[in-house]
């Protein structure tokens, strides 16, 4: 792990980016020589654990669905993906799920009343990515595995809901990726990538947890209180994706994925979350 | 398939090693509340209260075979000091035990002699509901009425409320403005109605909040009340409030107090105005911090203590039963 003393300058961020979206075009390929198109839609579950100490001491957890569609673009020598993706989940404490809390009032003639308040949560994690890969083919034959070198743009959001809120955050971020295909057989391909954020603009809950300012409204309190640059010295972030696609047709295909994200972000306070992702899908290919 | 399983571990001992549990004891539960107030909480100063003094009383009390309910004595013995009605003990996981406040009774809240009903049916008419909850009519011809419960809720709730509200008053020449029950919400939609009500900018509050452990403090922010919306209501008002009118509610008045023509009336507000948060210790209780320091534009604070009322009229349980709001009807007298 990497810690820098000193907040990364503003300008070196873009200028990581435009280098590593140009490594893509110095790789050379020997693949394919026509383009071909495909769109993938897969539906999962997603399993997402976090602890937060900004917001709370507990781990939270939160199961849910998971849904991701994507459309991706793949040339003799490069190959770059638009995809849109949502998990949604309830969301609680690890440990105590099934908390509640009562609100009683007592009126004026002594009459009490209570209601009884469960004390879970919701876990929304939509999110947009941009990705370009060049493609380096690792041996003559047709079916020596691809090495893929690029970069990603991603804008990822945390939307808990509840009376604790922990993870609550957006973050558009930069990562290099690296990752190998393999064509195991006629029609059964097998993708390992990997992602690493190196820089990322964030938002998260200012120190004292609330987003009051004067003269705005919440969202802009908490991106007036909460936003900052993070560089590798506060923000560590990894994302691996296994991809499993079996290509039924010259059309259609079917794929399995699963994967997983892990990060910790030290500013205001430590946050370290997991998510773990498997999904099936359909590949439509044109 | 090796590499599923591998990249399963990773995930599963990533999970285990970084997301930890903290402990549960009641010492560790003691010291993680005490050191959430010692990081969060913003009034130490304004109370008078030496927190470490504090953790070196009650400390030795602490130990790891005492009950839950001996546990929760000593937290309370800790909290009751701060004398804030935003400082709360949730023992969520022990239902047993009451949720505690300064200002609960056997953990519930005693709702003051305030009955929306009975204005409705007896005062008021040409009566409509709005957004965000908001209730206005007429208990005169020249004299509105307009109840606002809360500040929770959308910028935009208040925004079509407010509007709505002012279309509905036409021609009124006094108002009423009730939050005698008002619980609060968000200080800027508590900013926003005030300015719907103001004539000018005027400074009305200073705010600062922690920005860190060890007593650390933000740069204090100015809040001001000035003019809102396509128009405002700038004649002649009366705001009821009781203990019950707290935290945005009590922000509101501290932005109302500003005008000129503004005449309160009722109880002493509940004198908690801070924003406060939830946090959690490691046996599952919750328990809330305000987190600011909260002033009006005379550099005071009235955390504790309150807004008290140009007018005092208290109310009671058997005015109101017998079908009169005498605090309502003092208001109508001095439009």
């Amino acid at each position: 792990m990497v810690h820098l003393r000193r907040p990364v300058r503003r300008a070196s961020i873009p200028l990581t980016l435009a280098l590593s979206l140009l490594a893509p075009c110095l790789v050379h390929a020997r693949a394919p020589s026509s383009t071909e198109h495909r769109l993938e839609f897969s539906l999962g579950y997603a399993d997402t654990r976090m602890l937060d100490q900004a917001a709370t001491r507990l781990p939270y957890h939160s199961p849910g669905g998971h849904l991701r569609l994507r459309y991706a673009g793949e040339g003799p020598r490069l190959r770059w993906q638009v995809g849109l993706q949502s998990g949604v989940g309830p969301m609680a404490p690890r440990d105590f799920p099934d908390r509640t809390i009562p609100f009683a009032t007592i009126d004026t003639q002594g009459a009490v009343d209570e209601v009884v308040v469960p004390m879970r949560g919701l876990l929304a994690t939509p999110g947009v990515a941009l990705g370009v890969q060049g493609k380096l083919r690792l041996g003559a034959s047709p079916r020596s595995p691809v090495l893929l070198l690029g970069g990603a743009l991603g804008w990822d959001v945390w939307y808990p809901q509840g009376f604790v809120t922990p993870g609550l955050m957006q973050a558009v971020s930069f990562q290099p990726t690296v990752g190998v295909r393999v064509d195991l057989a006629p029609r059964h391909r097998l993708e390992l990538t990997a992602a690493t954020t190196v820089g990322a603009y964030t938002t998260r809950m200012a120190y004292h947890q609330t987003v009051s300012l004067p003269d705005h409204n919440r969202a802009a309190g908490l991106f007036a209180q909460g936003s900052r640059w993070q560089s590798l010295g506060s923000l560590q972030r990894v994302d691996l994706e296994l991809r499993y696609e079996h290509r039924i047709t010259r059309r259609v295909g079917v794929e399995a994925r699963y994967g997983l994200r892990w990060q910790h972000q030290a500013l205001p306070r430590d946050l370290r979350s997991l998510e773990q992702v498997a999904a099936l899908g359909v590949d439509v290919h044109f | 398939m090796r590499i599923t399983t591998l990249a399963f571990t990773v995930g599963l001992l990533g999970t285990s090693a970084c997301l930890e549990a903290p402990a549960s004891t009641p010492s560790a539960v003691f010291e993680q509340i005490w050191t959430d107030f010692d990081d969060y909480y913003g009034l130490f100063a304004v109370k008078g209260v030496d927190w470490d003094r504090t953790h070196a009383e009650l400390q030795p009390l602490v130990h790891d075979d005492m009950s839950e309910v001996e546990l929760y004595e000593v937290l309370v013995t800790m909290l009751e000091p701060l004398d804030d009605g935003h400082v709360t003990l949730y023992p969520a996981t022990s239902p047993a035990l009451p949720r505690w406040s300064n200002d609960l009774v056997d953990g519930a809240f005693p709702t003051p002699p305030f009955s929306l009903p009975l204005i409705e049916d007896a005062y008021l008419d040409d009566v409509a509901a709005l957004d965000a909850g908001i209730l206005v009519g007429r208990l005169e011809p020249t004299i509105g009425y307009l109840h606002i419960p809360h500040f929770d809720g959308s910028a935009r709730d208040y925004r079509n409320a407010l509007d709505d509200a002012l279309d509905h008053l036409d021609g009124v020449t006094g108002l009423v403005i009730d939050v005698r029950d008002n619980a609060g919400g968000y200080d800027t939609n508590a900013q926003y109605v005030a300015g719907r009500f103001a004539s000018d900018r005027r400074h009305y509050m200073q705010v600062r909040k922690r920005s860190g452990p060890g007593g650390q403090f933000g740069a204090p922010i100015d809040w001001y009340v000035a003019p809102t919306g396509d128009r405002q209501f700038t004649g002649p008002i009366a705001l009821l409030t009781t203990y019950a009118t707290q935290s945005a509610g009590e922000t509101f008045c501290l932005a109302m107090r500003e005008r000129d023509d503004l005449v309160s009336i009722g109880d002493t507000s509940a004198g908690a105005f801070s924003d406060a948060i939830m946090r959690e210790a490691g046996n599952g209780w919750t328990y809330t911090i305000s987190v600011g320091d909260y002033r009006a534009a005379d550099g005071l604070s009235y955390e504790g203590i309150g807004l008290a009322p140009d007018i005092e009229q208290l109310g009671s349980a058997a005015e109101i039963a017998a079908g009169h709001d005498l605090v309502l009807a003092a208001a109508i007298a001095e439009l």
